[in-house]
């Protein structure tokens, strides 16, 4: 079925939007999800969560991009039962990437508000259209997705290794633009 | 911040980043493929180079090894009388010391001074198309398909769905005359097959239909000395040239897109090119340099010798395709 219709269904409150949004996307944000907990049973409740969720964010919302908002929700959902995990219940490539997150902003000013989230979300954004599209690519990949950097060397016939270097280079270039955007304290 | 701070705002990307994302690696391989290309041509060329040197006695034709100094000055010579402007490594002591027999061979073939450039510069006379063309069960790698789609791990001669090739039609016995109407300031047209470029692009858009065209146009320019084009190979973005002669095999992509400079300006990011002008380098495996560039909606590949300097790449270039504005 058309995303479009698929959206008009839950604007309609219609409960077959939900069965048929699984049957079309469930294999999608069930990898999204198991990505981030590696658990099926947390994953799965996870994409059940988020399924309701987009019911509950249809309308007002009209995304898009269907399968992005649904990918958005699972997501940020996974992510926030991940960090909800006892720590020895953690691990994974989300434990890994979110290290590799947080180096990155190692000695940053907090983020205390809805607003400073937001403009952060931007500040990002932005950084995001100042890097080649490769290196965009393996970017989200590794963080949006948080997939492996096996998994994304096999998306761009490249190795592990060389993975793992532009993530590095990427990532000390969002520090630095961050850096500009006065996201860390003056040293 | 913490990790998840950042975490939550990568979450919070637009829509057209994660679209663009999930085209990268389709992007990021065709780049691949292109720099796969480019190598295997590269390779063989300067392959083809080596041997001709140490076929070449030492001093024999000093004008065909030498680097030319004032490349500029030359711009305006017809095509056939250019000298070659790439610096080839010294020549070896060992060629003053040659067998006899490889000196005494050498002049009964026609020196031509292209030949030691890494692509030929000079457009012979068009050769009638091979009508022996294979027309069944062709080898799978003999066909490069310029697709997309063909993952980065693959080389172009190895992947691609091989693609029978069509029994080519019979030689048009009437070539239209040369009348391309763009300016074009030298004695080799740019699309001299054709009334126009137009005509050209449309004509070559239609796949295989023009297979013969495509054949008689290219193979006396791209193709490696003395190499016979085997296959041909039309896809969405681009054609696939398969050859093979006496000095190996040879694999040339010609990719366009609506806009081919835009197109290659964005693919070149992909495998670490340099930019200088409307010129994009980088250095394939072998130490030879890559150049492609586009051009009234063509996109061109050509290698020349590492070291080679920016100035000598745009004699090169422009000695080839011209049309400078």
């Amino acid at each position: 079925m058309d995303d479009s219709k698929l959206i008009e269904l839950f604007f309609k409150r219609n409960e077959d939007a939900i069965r048929l949004t699984h049957e079309k996307y469930g294999g999608y944000c069930f990898a999204v999800a198991n990505n981030i907990l590696a658990n099926r049973e947390d994953a799965e409740e996870c994409v059940n969560d988020a399924y309701l969720a987009v019911w509950n964010s249809i309308p007002p919302q009209r995304p898009k991009v269907f399968r992005l908002f649904l990918a958005r929700i699972t997501r940020n959902l996974s992510l926030n039962r991940y960090e909800k995990r006892a720590a020895k219940k953690r691990g994974g490539e989300a434990e890994l990437a979110l290290e590799e997150l947080a180096e990155c902003v190692k000695d940053s000013v907090s983020i205390e508000s809805e607003v400073m989230a937001k403009e952060l979300a931007e500040a990002v954004d932005g950084f995001l259209d100042t890097i080649s599209r490769r290196d965009r690519g393996i970017f989200l990949y590794r963080y949006f997705y948080y997939e492996s950097a096996e998994a994304i060397a096999k998306r761009f016939g490249s190795d592990p290794e060389k993975i793992y270097s532009i993530l590095f280079r990427t990532r000390a270039k969002l520090r630095k633009h961050l850096e500009k955007e006065g996201y860390f304290n003056d040293r | 911040m913490t990790g998840k701070d950042l975490s939550m705002a990568i979450g919070s990307v637009s829509d057209k980043h994660l679209l663009d994302a999930e085209e990268a690696p389709r992007r990021s391989n065709i780049g691949y493929l292109f720099a796969s290309a480019a190598a295997v041509l590269a390779i063989g060329i300067s392959l083809f180079t080596v041997i001709r040197l140490v076929k070449k006695p030492h001093g024999s034709d000093p004008s065909v090894y030498a680097p030319t100094t004032e490349p500029t000055q030359q711009t305006a010579e017809p095509l056939n009388e250019t000298p070659v402007i790439t610096s080839l490594p010294t020549q070896t002591p060992e060629a003053t010391a040659l067998p006899t027999e490889a000196a005494t061979e050498i002049p009964t073939e026609p020196v031509n001074t292209q030949q030691a450039t890494a692509l030929p510069t000079e457009m012979p006379s068009p050769t009638p198309v091979p009508t022996e063309k294979p027309t069944e069960e062709p080898t799978p790698k003999a066909t490069g398909t310029p697709h997309a789609t063909q993952k980065a791990t693959q080389t172009p001669k190895a992947t691609g769905t091989p693609k029978p090739t069509p029994a080519p039609t019979a030689v048009p016995t009437q070539q239209p005359t040369p009348t391309p109407t763009v300016a074009v300031p030298t004695d080799e047209p740019l699309f001299d097959e054709f009334s126009s470029e137009d005509e050209f692009r449309t004509r070559i858009r239609q796949g295989g239909e023009v297979y013969d065209s495509i054949l008689y146009y290219y193979k006396p320019k791209h193709a490696p000395h003395g190499a016979e084009l085997d296959t041909i190979t039309v896809g969405n973005s681009g054609i696939g040239f398969d050859y093979s002669g006496k000095d190996g095999e040879f694999s040339f992509l010609w990719l366009w897109n609506t806009d081919p400079d835009d197109y290659i300006a964005k693919l070149l990011p992909y495998v670490n090119a340099e930019q200088h002008g409307r010129y994009f380098a980088y250095h394939s495996d072998n130490g030879a340099l890559c150049i492609v560039w586009g051009q009234d909606g063509a996109a061109f590949l050509a290698a020349v010798p590492a070291g080679t300097s920016w100035d000598e790449i745009e004699y090169f270039c422009s000695a080839k395709l011209v049309t400078v504005n």
